[in-house]
């Protein structure tokens, strides 16, 4: 069928109800559907990394899910993140390393980031760059990304920053 | 909130209480981008908004025959389909010259092509639904018929009587040309022991703002304003060019800039999808939002720094620079951009060679080109990259030529600190440089020797490191006027003047600078 | 850059999805993770009027070792393969390659059998497949076929798998006690497609290979399983020999000249990366002494 389907799904910690179309992605989902547009659209096909979303606990591109694919799943974006103080060291430690500029990419590269710090407690700076190596960014050089990063890791470990 | 002085016991006379000048002041756009509460053009909806896409000529450079929209009209969900003709009737072309620029010629550009698609991208039909993905279906079934002319592709050979003259009434398709000559270049290579060339050739690249070009217009019938929302560097320029083109009065035009996901000198021009967008918001009454998608940026956002330089230098065996002279040619596409223009570029070029060097002796040619392909035009950091690989790629040839250390035949040859203010052969006025300190304090940190014997190891073992060296002067601080220069405006010209900052973030240390006022 | 509409149907089975392809053929496509197929479609590239989502079928999921077979279900994710101790023991070449494919978000939903029936030539487990002499099993209208990995990729995008067949999984033999494995790719970025790579796969017995399997990536228009290296199984290799191999190799290869690079370059990427591979096979650094690339 081409028309809507019917999917019901966790958004945030929010049950969602909804009908789509199956061409629409889950990035157009949030964005459109939910006016969730925390979740940025960069390149539509998988490059950038802007649109990264956590669905069941793994970080996906969303432009490369439909929404219908995600019927019972749990997905959490940067608004959530934000909401449930998860990453508030992270953002704030972004912030004093002047981590962003226009802020486009900074939403993906917080979700790549943190899914990082959740696998592995102090990842060294080739292990960080690896790890957000699916995430551009056109302003900062991504030096300060990565000093960010590893500072959140250390100050994560008990370290000073 | 902090703000820290670099030493606060000694006060400037910008120190004036409460003064934030020169302070370190936190950003207060942080934490609404890092939660996704950022709002960018690319988020924005209004009540009835329309979703454009625009149908782009397959053609480097074809005639249009016919379009034939009907089927696309039918689609569900489909608002119009509208072409370049539909669009004449409320919006006027334009023409990208500046006053400055003596001799810049360009021919006029339409907000959709009319009659004539000049390049492969060109847009050619706007096609209006109720969502982007019903607008995308529908482009894929209007059918144009298209008569394919002969193309110039090639920079070089844009300027032969053979070449086909892209648009008739300007004669040929010579665009700009600068020529400029200072000292004695002949007596100077002729006095020369070693005279270098080469060719400089630079593809074309462009800025790839991670958030494509964006904007939603709004024209409001009944109260006769049109309210832009844009990601643009230039908002009082985008209310002075709507409202130009649109006949309108500047106090009918309302720009808003929200936040922008990158510039980099890509939205500091208009583009004609930008204008079509304004004008479609017109012709149909209700908001229209145009966002390109990656593909489009890749096609339709100015390219630059496509240059082929021809570059000479003359050289003493004891390293003296003896002239500098180089022949530049640059391909910008069929128009020239509107309204900064494409012969910026060219002239920057010509401007910078040679700038940070002792030598008086200085020619340059710089020629600007049309030909059919995507427009060209200048983003970060104008000319500079290209002056800078030029020079320096010569510099280190007479070197080479020579037998010199890279290093010794700069030191030999940069401007002495203690000689400002001074002037390049251009005239560019240059103040309180320091090349030699530069280049000392450099030399330590990089311990350059330890690096050149380490790379000599390294080469016995196959391993082949470079070690480049390059100086290089930046054109900062030039004022707002460098942006106004010419014509091209930055603020309501219509008389009022009000200092309103409204651009927002757009790239690198823009926020800080924006902070720092 | 939406994709064009289509039908969804989510398959219950695989019998279900092999119904489904029966029916529409090649106006179909199957849905695994989607991290080829749905850029090709955002792109317009393709428009399919059926998606067939087989991504509920938990049965094609997952890593099995039976006997002297590692059998690896088509749904298996690459961050599943990246983390499976069994493919650690038992196939460390694809623990390596993976990390090199795309990035930690693509991995998350990227899975082998989606990889493999896309068969980009410049992708990594392909090359392999070829490498560990893997059998592919398709599931079809007429039942079930075993596909010789080398024999399984045809051309750009090309398999031998029919529109009415789904990949629903692989086996790989558990290579012997003395085997070594060797993996490199050039990428302008890490997780890029490659410009040039190679997976190999070697039995090492004294200071010979008794045996070696070499496919090289983004050489051709699929995985190219080198001829040229049954010249280096079974002799003293000196650098007289490898370089006579080095020699034979490009003249099998036909490299594609893209924005990346010249084919010209790429046959000089194919050289290096022999003689980092051999070199490393037989821990002889000796033998990559001109191994920049």
């Amino acid at each position: 069928m081409t028309g809507p389907v019917a999917i019901a799904l966790d958004i945030n910690g929010e049950r969602v109800d909804a009908h789509v179309l199956p061409r629409l992605n889950l990035a157009d989902f949030l964005r459109e559907h939910l006016k969730l547009t925390g979740t940025h659209v960069g390149c539509e096909h998988g490059f950038c990394g802007a649109c990264t979303v956590r669905v069941n606990g793994d970080i996906v591109r969303s432009c490369l899910i439909l929404a219908v694919q995600l019927h019972g799943a749990s997905v959490q974006t940067i608004e959530g993140l934000s909401d449930s103080g998860e990453i508030a060291d992270l953002q704030a430690v972004f912030r004093d390393r002047n981590a962003l500029q226009c802020g486009y990419c900074t939403p993906g590269m917080l979700m790549a980031a943190q899914d990082l710090l959740k696998q592995q407690p102090e990842p060294d700076r080739e292990r960080i760059r690896e790890h957000l190596s699916g995430n551009y960014c056109r302003c900062t050089g991504y030096q300060s990304i990565i000093d960010a990063v590893e500072t959140t890791a250390r100050m994560r470990a008990g370290h000073r920053p | 909130m902090t703000i820290t002085s670099p030493n606060p016991e000694i006060l400037s006379e910008l120190d004036r209480p409460n003064s934030y000048i020169g302070k370190v002041v936190p950003r207060p756009n942080l934490e609404r981008l890092m939660q996704g509460r950022g709002l960018y053009v690319s988020d924005m909806e209004l009540p009835r908004m329309g979703h454009v896409v625009f149908l782009r000529s397959p053609y480097a450079h074809a005639r249009i025959i016919a379009i034939d929209a009907s089927e696309a009209r039918r689609l569900p969900g489909v608002i119009a389909v509208v072409t370049g003709d539909d669009l004449a009737a409320v919006i006027t072309p334009w023409v990208g010259v500046l006053s400055h620029l003596k001799g810049l010629k360009s021919a006029p550009q339409h907000a959709l092509a009319i009659e004539r698609a000049c390049w492969q991208g060109e847009a050619v039909a706007a096609i209006v639904a109720n969502s982007r993905a019903v607008a995308e279906d529908a482009a894929e079934i209007v059918s144009v018929e298209y008569q394919e002319l002969e193309a110039v592709t090639d920079m070089r050979t844009a300027l032969d009587p053979q070449s086909p003259v892209i648009h008739a009434s300007l004669g040929d398709n010579l665009a700009f040309e600068r020529n400029l000559d200072a000292g004695a270049v002949n007596a100077a290579f002729a006095d020369s022991e070693e005279v270098v060339e080469a060719d400089f050739i630079f593809g074309r690249h462009t800025g790839a703002t991670l958030e494509p070009r964006a904007v939603l217009a709004d024209w409001n019938e009944a109260e006769r304003r049109l309210t832009i929302y844009q990601g643009t560097q230039a908002p009082h320029m985008v209310q002075n060019i709507a409202a130009l083109h649109l006949r309108l009065q500047d106090s009918q035009v309302r720009v808003v800039c929200k936040d922008v996901g990158g510039s980099f000198g890509i939205k500091v021009h208009i583009y004609a999808d930008e204008m079509a967008t304004y004008a479609l918001s017109k012709l149909l009454r209700r908001p229209i939002k145009f966002v390109a998608d990656r593909v489009e940026s890749f096609n339709t956002d100015i390219h630059a720094r496509d240059h082929r330089c021809k570059g000479r230098i003359g050289v003493k065996h004891d390293g003296t620079i003896m002239a500098f002279e180089i022949d530049d040619l640059t391909g910008i596409g069929p128009y020239s951009m509107y309204p900064r223009t494409s012969a910026i570029e060219a002239n920057q070029v010509a401007n910078l060679v040679g700038g940070p060097y002792l030598t008086k002796n200085y020619r340059a040619r710089a020629r600007v080109v049309f030909q059919n392909k995507n427009v060209m035009c200048q983003y970060r950091a104008v000319g500079h990259p290209i002056a800078c690989s030029v020079t320096e790629g010569l510099v280190d040839l007479a070197a080479a030529r020579i037998g010199m250390d890279p290093v010794e035949i700069r030191r030999r040859n940069l401007i002495g600190d203690d000689a400002y203010p001074c002037a390049s052969p251009s005239g560019l006025r240059f103040e309180l440089l320091s090349h030699h300190a530069a280049l000392n304090k450099l030399m330590t940190m990089m311990n350059y020797e330890g690096l050149r014997s380490e790379q000599a190891q390294l080469r016995t073992k196959n391993i082949h490191r470079g070690i480049g060296i390059a100086s290089f002067i930046e054109v900062t601080n030039p004022s707002a006027a460098f942006y106004g220069v010419g014509g091209a405006r930055i603020s309501s010209p219509d008389g009022s003047f009000s200092a309103i900052l409204t651009t927002r973030l757009t790239a690198v240390a823009h926020g800080l600078r924006e902070a720092r006022v | 850059m939406k994709a064009s509409a289509f039908s969804y149907a989510r398959a219950s089975s695989v019998a279900n999805a092999l119904e489904l392809l029966a029916a529409y053929g090649d106006r179909a496509k199957v849905l695994s993770g989607g991290q080829s197929l749905l850029p090709a479609m955002n792109l317009r590239l393709i428009s399919p009027e059926l998606i067939v989502d087989i991504g509920e079928l938990n049965e094609l999921r997952g890593v099995v070792v039976e006997g002297d077979i590692i059998r690896i279900g088509a749904l298996t994710r690459h961050v599943d393969l990246q983390r499976s101790l069994q493919v650690a023991a038992h196939a460390p070449l694809l623990t390596e390659a993976i990390a090199q494919v795309a990035h930690p978000a693509i991995r998350n939903r990227g899975t082998i059998g989606g990889s493999l029936a896309h068969a980009d030539p410049a992708s990594e487990l392909p090359a392999c497949m070829v490498a560990l002499n893997a059998t592919i099993i398709a599931s079809g209208p007429n039942g079930e076929r075993r596909i010789l990995g080398a024999e399984f990729f045809k051309g750009i995008y090309e398999t031998e798998l029919s529109p009415q067949e789904i990949l629903i999984a692989v086996e790989l033999p558990v290579p012997p006690k003395n085997s070594v494995h060797f993996f490199d790719e050039f990428a302008r970025r890490q997780g890029d497609y490659a410009i040039a790579g190679l997976a190999a796969q070697a039995i090492v017995e004294g200071a010979m290979l008794a045996d070696l399997r070499m496919a090289f990536f983004a050489l051709g228009n699929r995985p190219v399983l080198a001829k040229a290296a049954k010249s280096l199984v079974g002799v003293a290799i000196t650098p007289a020999v490898l370089s006579e191999a080095s020699a034979a190799l490009v003249e099998e290869l036909d490299p594609q000249q893209d924005q990346q690079a010249s084919a010209s370059m790429r046959r000089h990427l194919a050289k290096v990366l022999m003689a980092r591979g051999v070199a490393a096979l037989l821990d002889r650094p000796d033998l990559n002494r001109g191994g920049s690339a």
